[in-house]
């Protein structure tokens, strides 16, 4: 019995010796999986339908637009030469008196016009006192409010000029052509008829001002304004050095308010500021042919489309910043029209045209570098956790790639914005990750990187010493993408099966402590 | 946190949870207690030992048994765990492997209100409590390891929460000899049949959990039903037959559980809890497709039902020791049953008549831990004051024991 007690005392004293531990948080790892995103980028979703647009076959397009218009007071100059000199003012006589009216540049003929500016001079001399009246009657011209034109002598002997702004010249109803000055000299004095009362001196030699012509015009060009309807062009990440597109299409769309058929004469100019290049093509038809319009006529103004493929595509192939007209102007062309014409000093031709380049392109053995660092701002939060608690990170991403393009990326993270990807001194860590063209992938099905569905498995891996860098409070990441290099041409679509769809994951060996 | 995790490895620890019910008495056994049994206890371990001759008297709150328990933690784990300061991996394979699909607590506690036996029958009254839980090795996988597997499934099988108290008021007639032929030894038959007054149930009749986390996004999908009913009653009979095959060895059987049942009619509710995550990513938080619903349902009266239980008990009774061993087996899971046969061995020391020393071993079950109980009490009739506890999973209560027991007795009239 005594043995028994004993025993009970022994196993009440290994209740009452056993010893527990003070508690504490324990630490551990675990392994978190946590799925990031799941998003597609559809090439559609570029289409802005004023920059980037959808062309034929769902063809992504970039397009440029312009718009280039004359200047809205087009001066049509007329300068007649009539010079009528000593005229004998006989008294009790109306005289007529007619004088050719010819341009002196051969540029106007005249059928009808309104005078903006202009001046008739005349002057009455060698006047006898006895002279009571004198007049001018102008047959031809009216003033605006559709009375003759007269000049009338008014005592001055010296030349006197009479402004002819606001008047018409011509014939209103435009049945011919006003080939001469017909004016009518009525003279009145107390002498008797038939009896030389003075001189008259008559010109109309100066520069007349049409604000309207109906006639026709000979060697007219309608100039359009410099520098309208230039296209500036900013490639993304710069673009132009990694990529040649290959073909470009101009669409002229004009709209001719004057009443002439025009040729138009010009060329498009292409600048690549940072290489010095350019490229001028001459604005001709497919075949070479100037692009006429017909001229506006009731039914309103004159149209005209034209497509020029010739010489853009190369034109665009040094991948310009600058697209501009040059030297663009319009002449007008009587051949082209049956009878006259017309042109008021409002009318203009506005010119739209649009430069669409589909992406049909060539990828060249370069880079595109981010103009801009992307800035990253770690919160203390989250940088004490890089640096006591994520062990190691594996970021990976299930990618679908249903385009054309490749691309190695490298993920430079530095402290400074700028780093230069081939100095390595100038950043703190690179990591750097492999998208394959769906081409790429169709051709290498059985790479341990593609799965049965096409998707391509890509690992970014960062060490608990590439941790370190995220313990900084700023940290810059600069992208750089080395575009997979194609043999053939390729072109990019913007359909519904055009996209990447991207679903990324980390896993993270985190270290659990009592202050997670 | 780290009040927290304090807090819940003592819960792990002290949860008070663990399977069938008895009074303090029988757990200084381990259970094996059928042939032990008298007085108004027998009424609860085999009627038939209820004694024409014998009167005895069950005291409010001094016969009072609890058990609590786990399958996985220890006080040698935790030390461990606290003296590093750090899980490594191969604490965590091993926390894993003792879990063995889930980790399960468990918590019994019984105690009387009061009891009489008078001329071979008896009437008494006790109350039961009765929890148990279980929760997945899946949830500490996540919390240890993190969540690198492609997907976690969570069961009914390994997530599972029960509770039930009830107090019965049981009444019952033994001592009846069968008339059997003389050259047969003596069989004694007896039976009782107790009214239940259910107190509360809850459990989980329903839990289905999946959690995945891949390239296709977060999803997790978890499905749980509770029940519960407050208020009820019910009844179970026990019918019990002893033998006494010589002077010193005594057998039993009995039948517990006959009709037995707990029709809940007060508070009945059923709570329907689910959430649903699909493809959820840490990009698009705002726009996940998350769906918590929480619904709860009055629902018509329902039954408990307890499953019929075989128990088998044999006694071997001498001067100095008796020797004892039980065989219980149920017909069905249920809070106080068990499929799965339970092997329990009991011996008392009575060198010294007033300080019987006692010791009992339990083989446990899937559910439940082997254990071993030691318990001394003072003797002097007619009264008897009894202490004892218990191991679980650990042959003395020490730094490997995975839940500790403990019970009180005193009775009178032995």
């Amino acid at each position: 019995m005594k043995r028994a007690v004993l025993f009970l005392l022994v196993i009440l004293l290994f209740v009452v010796s056993c010893e527990i531990e003070k508690p504490v948080f324990p630490e551990w790892d675990v392994k978190l999986q946590v799925p990031l995103m799941n998003r597609s980028f559809f090439v559609s979703d570029l289409v802005d339908s004023v920059n980037i647009v959808l062309g034929d076959d769902d063809v992504l397009v970039l397009r440029g637009t312009g718009f280039a218009y004359t200047q809205q007071d087009v001066k049509v100059n007329f300068m007649p030469q009539v010079n009528v000199a000593n005229v004998p003012l006989i008294s009790g006589m109306q005289q007529p008196l007619s004088a050719p009216l010819a341009d002196a540049q051969n540029r106007v003929e005249l059928w009808y016009g309104i005078i903006s500016s202009g001046v008739v001079k005349a002057r009455f001399s060698n006047v006898s006192p006895q002279l009571q009246q004198a007049k001018l009657t102008f047959n031809d011209i009216r003033r605006p409010d559709g009375s003759v034109f007269e000049i009338a002598f008014d005592g001055s002997t010296e030349w006197v000029s009479h402004s002819l702004a606001g008047c018409t010249i011509g014939n209103a109803d435009l049945s011919a052509e006003l080939e001469q000055l017909n004016v009518n000299v009525t003279v009145q004095s107390s002498l008797p008829n038939g009896t030389n009362v003075g001189t008259l001196d008559l010109r109309l030699n100066e520069k007349i001002h049409l604000a309207e012509l109906h006639g026709l015009l000979h060697n007219f060009d309608i100039p359009v304004l410099e520098n309208a309807g230039t296209i500036e062009i900013n490639y993304p990440e710069n673009m132009e050095n990694a990529i040649r597109l290959l073909e470009a299409k101009l669409k002229l769309s004009i709209q001719n308010e004057v009443g002439f058929a025009c040729e138009i004469q010009g060329t498009m100019k292409a600048e690549r500021t940072d290489t010095g290049e350019t490229v001028i093509v001459p604005l001709v038809d497919n075949e070479g042919n100037n692009l006429t319009i017909p001229p506006s006529d009731a039914n309103g103004p004159g149209e005209g489309v034209f497509i020029i493929e010739n010489g853009i595509g190369e034109m665009m192939q040094i991948m310009p910043n600058k697209v501009s007209l040059l030297n663009m102007k319009y002449i007008v062309r009587n051949d082209l029209m049956d009878g006259i014409g017309s042109l008021r000093y409002t009318d203009r031709v506005l010119a739209n045209y649009q430069v669409d380049v589909p992406f049909t392109m060539i990828i060249l053995d370069s880079y595109l570098k981010l103009k801009e660092p992307i800035e990253l701002t770690i919160d203390k939060d989250n940088r004490k956790l890089f640096e006591n608690h994520v062990e190691n990170a594996d970021l990976q991403f299930l990618v679908l790639n249903k385009l054309p393009l490749g691309c190695d990326l490298q993920m430079l993270f530095s402290t400074q914005p700028v780093v230069d990807h081939t100095d390595p001194s100038t950043y703190l860590l690179k990591k750097e990750v492999t998208l394959h063209s769906f081409q790429w992938v169709e051709n290498n099905p059985n790479h341990p990187s593609v799965n049965s569905n096409g998707e391509q498995l890509i690992s970014l891996s960062l060490s608990q010493e590439e941790m370190e860098v995220f313990t900084n409070p700023t940290l810059y990441l600069n992208l750089v993408f080395t575009m997979e290099s194609t043999d053939q041409p390729i072109t990019i679509k913007g359909s519904p099966a055009d996209y990447v769809r991207v679903k990324s994951m980390i896993i993270a060996d985190l270290h659990v402590t009592e202050d997670i | 946190m780290r009040r927290l995790l304090f807090l819940l490895l003592i819960f792990l620890l002290a949860l008070p949870l663990l399977g069938r019910s008895f009074t303090g008495r029988p757990m200084m056994f381990a259970g094996s207690y059928m042939m032990r049994a008298h007085g108004s206890e027998a009424m609860y371990w085999n009627p038939a030992l209820l004694n024409v001759h014998n009167i005895d008297v069950w005291w409010p709150l001094l016969d009072t048994g609890m058990m609590i328990s786990n399958n996985t933690f220890d006080l040698e784990f935790y030390n461990r765990i606290m003296e590093k300061g750090q899980i490594s991996n191969e604490d965590k394979d091993l926390l894993i492997k003792k879990m063995d699909g889930s980790l399960r607590l468990q918590m019994l506690a019984q105690t009387s209100l009061l009891g009489v036996n008078m001329g071979g029958v008896a009437l008494s009254s006790s109350f039961h409590l009765c929890n148990k839980a279980a929760f997945s090795e899946n949830y500490l996988k996540l919390l240890l390891y993190g969540n690198a597997e492609d997907e976690y499934t969570f069961k009914h099988r390994h997530n599972n929460l029960a509770s039930l108290s009830f107090a019965d008021v049981t009444v019952g007639l033994g001592d009846i000899a069968l008339p059997l032929p003389e050259k047969y030894p003596e069989v004694k038959f007896g039976w009782s049949g107790s009214f239940l007054l259910g107190i509360h149930e809850m459990k989980t009749t329903k839990f289905n959990g999946v959690l995945r986390s891949d390239f296709d996004g977060f999803h997790l999908s978890q499905d749980v039903v509770m029940r519960k009913g407050i208020g009820g009653f019910g009844f179970k009979g026990m019918v019990g037959f002893a033998g006494k095959l010589d002077d010193n060895l005594k057998v039993g059987l009995t039948l517990d559980n006959i009709l037995g049942n707990i029709q809940w009619v007060l508070g009945k509710e059923e709570t329907h809890y689910k959430i649903t995550a699909d493809s959820v990513y840490v990009a698009n938080l705002e726009d996940a497709y998350i769906v918590r619903k929480q619904e709860d349902f009055k629902i018509k009266s329902y039954s408990t039902r307890f499953p019929m239980e075989l128990n088998l008990g044999a006694l071997y009774d001498a001067k100095m020791v008796s020797l004892s061993a039980d065989i219980k087996q149920g017909f069905g899971e249920s809070q106080l049953t068990s499929k799965t046969p339970n092997l329990s061995f009991g011996a008392e020391f009575k060198q010294l008549s007033f300080l019987p020393i006692r010791v009992g071993f339990s083989t446990g079950n899937s559910t439940t831990p082997w254990r071993v109980a030691y318990s001394v009490g003072l003797r002097a009739k007619p009264i008897e004051l009894s202490l004892g506890m218990q191991s679980i999973n650990s042959l003395f209560p020490g730094y490997k024991t995975k839940g500790l027991s403990f019970g009180f007795s005193f009775r009178t009239g032995i």
